[in-house]
């Protein structure tokens, strides 16, 4: 399995499915704090996984490995209330939820993106607006807004990490 | 957290990488200190690639230039109809899922101020809006509905009431519906802040998850991301608030600090206040906001502050 192919079909394939995977976890695991970081960790593992060969169901084989990456943390964590993990035999079955038909997910990239960089912290999406689509440099967006070249740095990378879970799906939103 | 993976640490620095990578000086040296980094873990490319994803199809936006760039003119533009996916529209209805999401934007009108700029906006059914200085508000107007987004700056809103037709006003993730009546929002980095001068009006999350607040005359709220503060202040106060919409600055009793900030919005030279005790004089007085001269020498002979030039700018001290 060479890298490229698998980080085409992490991307193509893996990521599309963050907002299920987000609504899934949501209703799952009751500290919502967790959830970035159990999000991280599924990625990790099914990319580990992809690496050595693509699973076949791409979309059962992460809700696999989400759903048991949630039973060991409620083995490890020992102090659990019941309704942490809310029903776990019922987690195998959103495996099996459609999802929308992927000609649907690549006509509506742009339009979420662009929902994505609106709701952007004002200062955020204009370093990001005048870096990508004004093609503006660093130095030069510093001086348009009146910042340090530092600020800059700090403002595009709090945006793109703002923007990735706006765009694949929010983290403190369940959507449906 | 007990996974044993900092993943917040290891988002940072893939958000850092991105950032870094994007920079005209990256070079084979940079890439081959990346590349070390993306092989010690999955946990690692997952983390960067996600980001990338998001980050890579960015400037494909450039379709949408004239509605995201925020220029420093005062302009008017109108945008083009952006989200034209019928097919997709049909596509979505046939699976039976969330069309909502699917249906187009309306066509916006884009009104922005430069710093210092005023612009009163009449809109076909005789509401006004007005546009305090470095401030920009898209407008969206249909058959049933009236929507503004105030971006940035601060607004003052006299509507005419149409319970047809909605007017609402999106500030961040809140929003604020005319329920008939004059108010003024202003935004700033951090909150937003909405006074009624007359009538009512109703505040809610966009997402409209928790109940609305229904705010009436001489009532203020200012919203942070987490919480809302409400208090009353007097109509007679509100208005003075206004002066801005004359072009003056009113204060009551406020702070030198308070003061320079209010004129900081108005005029491209600063003032900047250079020590505590100078910092905390109390200031009463009526000002031309674009007048920032007179105002240091009424300071400086008035309340014998000592003013010095330092490059266009100005230092307030005591």
């Amino acid at each position: 399995m060479t890298a490229s192919k698998a980080k085409e079909w992490f991307v193509r394939e893996v990521l599309p499915l963050e907002p299920m995977l987000m609504h899934f976890l949501h209703q799952n695991w009751r500290n919502k704090a967790d959830l970035e970081d159990i999000r991280q960790e599924v990625y990790a593992q099914v990319l580990a996984a992809g690496e050595t060969e693509i699973p076949e169901r791409t979309k059962a084989f992460v809700f696999a490995t989400a759903r048991n990456l949630l039973i060991n943390r409620v083995h490890r964590e020992r102090v659990v209330t019941i309704d942490s993990v809310a029903d776990l035999d019922a987690i195998g079955a959103a495996a099996d939820i459609p999802g929308p038909d992927r000609t649907v997910i690549a006509r509506d990239t742009l339009r979420r993106l662009y929902a994505a960089l609106e709701d952007l912290p004002p200062r955020c999406r204009e370093a990001i607006v005048l870096r990508r689509i004004e093609g503006l440099s660093r130095k030069e967006i510093a001086s348009r807004m009146g910042i340090s070249e530092k600020t800059v740095a700090a403002h595009i990378t709090t945006g793109v990490a703002a923007l990735a879970d706006l765009f694949f799906g929010d983290a403190s939103e369940p959507k449906p | 957290m007990s996974a044993g993976i900092n993943t917040a640490e290891i988002s940072t620095q893939a958000a850092h990488w991105i950032e870094r990578r994007d920079r005209d000086e990256w070079n084979q040296a940079d890439q081959a200190e990346l590349d070390t980094w993306l092989n010690q873990s999955p946990a690692h490319r997952a983390a960067f690639w996600r980001l990338e994803a998001a980050w890579k199809d960015t400037n494909r936006l450039t379709a949408f230039k004239p509605s995201l760039r925020r220029s420093r003119q005062a302009r008017t533009a109108v945008s083009r109809p952006v989200f034209k996916f019928a097919a997709a529209i049909l596509l979505v209805a046939v699976c039976g899922g969330a069309a909502a999401l699917y249906v187009t934007t309306p066509d916006f009108k884009t009104y922005s101020t430069t710093v210092g700029g005023r612009e009163i906006l009449t809109l076909g059914d005789g509401t006004k809006i007005e546009l305090n200085t470095d401030s920009a508000v898209r407008v969206a107007q249909t058959a049933h509905s009236r929507e503004v987004w105030l971006d940035k700056g601060e607004a003052y809103f006299d509507v005419t009431h149409d319970a047809t037709r909605p007017f609402s006003v999106t500030v961040g993730n809140r929003r604020v519906t005319d329920l008939g009546t004059k108010f003024v929002i202003r935004r700033d980095i951090d909150r937003m802040k909405v006074a009624v001068l007359d009538g009512r009006v109703q505040l809610e999350p966009k997402d409209g998850e928790t109940k609305p607040t229904v705010l009436t005359e001489g009532d203020v709220i200012v919203a942070t991301n987490t919480k809302l503060v409400r208090s009353r202040t007097p109509a007679k106060q509100l208005e003075t608030d206004l002066g801005w919409r004359n072009g003056v600055l009113v204060f009551n009793d406020r702070t030198l600090a308070d003061v320079a900030a209010e004129f900081n919005r108005y005029n491209t030279r600063k003032l900047i206040v250079a020590d505590e005790k100078a910092a905390q004089t109390r200031i009463a007085g009526t000002f031309r906001a674009d007048n920032i001269d007179a105002f240091v020498n009424t300071a400086h002979r008035v309340l014998g502050l000592k003013v010095e030039k330092r490059g266009q700018d100005i230092a307030i001290s005591h």
